[in-house]
């Protein structure tokens, strides 16, 4: 026996494969690959979906004339990846699929004639860098971040809870939890919520002071799962994606007062347009689609399919909920209309990236994302379409969660542990 | 009522989820190879009147993966890249998956002396020490001859042997008998 093939062996990162995969866990992964490979009884997913369009949504939406599709379109040139082509010229129609109700008639906006591929190129400093907050060198990763009056938070991976001045941008307060591999932080209307690993945590923001926490059976953000949002904020509960279930908890007592089991792990969860909406892979027709959840009697009120979806790991923000809209980060960019239930595809990529993270301000959708190997942010108007490509401004990394404000933004630089806030008053001809 | 090939598969699942959960783990993250073992299981569902039988299930199920990790390093990449050359230019490597296999630092000299090999004879090297195939298996995994592997197997020694500064006596190699047309 060689030396070298001895130390092979003591190298050998997983030598005993019988603990590598806990009895939960390998049951749950059991049931995802059923699931996936349509090996289990999905029959409340099943439901008819058009087939898979391979257009690139961009040249979607540049073609349909469809508002939306026009003021969400620039997004799309950006993370749709191109970097050559006269936008005029997409060849083919939107499309939209609603399964439960009929077609919303939309309003026809052009496109400024003036919209090319060099109009959404990033623009530097477009928007001054108000703020820049690094917290830890050497890999600090930024899981999530959140504004509440007056401050704004940040929990970075394996270390710890950050709150910080939104003024000054200094770190006022550090809050050690534990299980902080993967978490996820939502504000409520009175409380800041933590889900981090198996814990739910509810702290007051004005002190700072952790005011309840409840341990979570069988886990909340474990595996995949933890790459993503699985915790929402409103409706008279809080909300959380624990394994296959979606639970809703009291803000008071943080007890669970009801629990929906799917037959799909979700990928994430947002609350909107007096809904609760889950993203989950459905395996019948191969792509995911969204689940729209009434919050008291926790049925499931209709199944939204997101057309030209494939399975794809996701990562950041899966939805958000904006504008009267709800954002879907699933093989690219979609927008649900909650009054209609209608899916305008922004662009498809089945291959890869769609944005990382969209959020809000009062005025603006800003979504992050790649162009070019650089990492951008971008704002769109959602009244005139009008894009404004707001920034290159030296991210390092991607950018898995931007928090809005009134007229400003925090962008997380994931993986180098900077905030940076944009003041958007600022923003230069 | 669970049909037939559904207690078959379930019964591969059981049978070889592990070892395959454990496959993944050593050549990427553990959030990756959770996915990964899905994906590969997926596969075996859609073929599974072509997953061999016996001892051949579990070299091929290794295969599967292989092709599955791949891909996913490579989806892992594009989504990545930024990051990946931002730290390149500051550690002088590639950060992906693999770096993040071993953790305990005595074991990081035998890493990078790993991926000094080629990649299909860091493969080889795993699935014997580290899956504990027999070189036979792999051999039949490669489509190559058993003596085609153990030669790979004595040159990868020997290159990691002089990478680690290990004189080259001390590494005892098996004799090989190469075949006609077996070098891959």
């Amino acid at each position: 026996m060689s030396d070298i093939a001895q130390l092979m062996r003591d190298a050998n990162p997983v030598p005993d494969i019988a603990v590598a995969l806990p009895d939960d866990e390998f049951d749950a992964l059991m049931l995802l690959t059923q699931i996936r490979s349509g090996n289990m009884d999905v029959e409340q997913l099943q439901i008819p979906v058009e087939p898979k369009k391979k257009d690139r949504g961009w040249l979607v939406a540049l073609t349909a004339g469809v508002a939306v599709v026009v003021l969400v379109g620039g997004v799309a040139l950006l993370f749709g990846g191109s970097e050559t082509g006269d936008v005029s010229s997409g060849p083919t129609p939107s499309t939209t699929v609603a399964p439960t109700s009929p077609p919303a008639t939309s309003p026809t906006t052009s496109l400024p004639p003036s919209m090319t591929n060099a109009a959404v190129m990033p623009v530097q400093g477009m928007f001054e860098l108000s703020a820049e907050i690094n917290l830890g060198t050497g890999g600090a990763y930024v899981l999530d971040v959140a504004i509440t009056p007056g401050w704004v938070w940040a929990v970075v991976q394996d270390e710890d809870l950050y709150r910080m001045d939104s003024a000054t941008g200094s770190i006022d307060t550090t809050i050690s939890l534990p299980s902080l591999t993967f978490a996820n932080i939502e504000v409520g209307d009175s409380a800041l919520w933590v889900l981090h690993g198996a814990a739910l945590t509810r702290i007051d923001p004005e002190t700072a002071e952790v005011t309840g926490s409840i341990e979570i059976e069988s886990g909340a953000l474990r595996g995949s799962q933890g790459r993503t949002r699985q915790l929402a904020v409103g409706l008279g509960g809080v909300w959380v994606v624990a394994g296959n279930r979606v639970l809703r908890l009291d803000e008071d007592n943080i007890e669970i007062t009801g629990e929906l089991p799917l037959s799909a792990y979700p990928s994430g969860l947002v609350i909107g347009a007096d809904s609760v909406w889950v993203l989950v892979y459905q395996p019948v027709v191969e792509a995911y689609s969204v689940l729209r959840i009434d919050p008291t009697t926790l049925e499931i009120v209709a199944t939204i399919p997101l057309p030209g979806s494939v399975f794809h790991p996701i990562y950041g923000t899966p939805m958000t909920y904006g504008h009267d809209a709800i954002w879907i980060n699933a093989s690219g960019l979609s927008r649900l209309d909650p009054k209609t239930n209608q899916v305008t595809i922004v662009f498809n990529d089945p291959n890869c990236c769609g944005p990382t993270a969209v959020g809000f301000t009062s005025a603006s959708i800003i979504a992050a994302g790649l162009l070019e190997n650089k990492t951008v942010i971008v704002i769109v108007d959602p009244d005139t379409g009008e894009l404004k490509p707001a920034s290159d401004s030296g991210f390092g990394s991607l950018v898995y969660a931007i928090a809005g404000d009134t007229d400003s933004f925090w962008a997380a630089d994931t993986r180098s542990g900077t905030l940076r806030r944009f003041d958007m008053s600022t923003e230069k001809p | 009522m669970a049909s037939n090939a559904d207690t078959r598969f379930e019964a591969l699942y059981r049978a070889h989820a592990c070892a395959v959960h454990a496959y993944c783990l050593r050549r990427t993250t553990v959030e990756e190879a959770k996915d990964a073992t899905s994906e590969v299981f997926v596969v075996a569902w859609r073929r599974f009147e072509n997953v061999p039988q016996g001892e051949e299930t579990l070299p091929w199920l290794y295969g599967v993966a292989r092709n599955v990790v791949a891909n996913r390093a490579r989806s892992f990449h594009r989504r990545d890249r930024l990051t990946t050359k931002i730290a390149s230019q500051h550690e002088g490597t590639v950060p992906g998956p693999e770096p993040q296999i071993v953790r305990n630092e005595e074991h990081q000299d035998l890493v990078r002396a790993l991926s000094r090999l080629s990649d299909k004879d860091q493969e080889i090297l795993r699935l014997v020490e580290w899956e504990g195939l027999s070189r036979q298996q792999v051999a039949d995994m490669f489509y190559v001859s058993r003596a085609a592997i153990d030669k790979r197997i004595s040159r990868a020694y020997k290159k990691m042997a002089h990478t680690l500064g290990v004189p080259t006596a001390d590494v005892l190699t098996t004799p090989v008998t190469v075949e006609k047309g077996d070098e891959a």
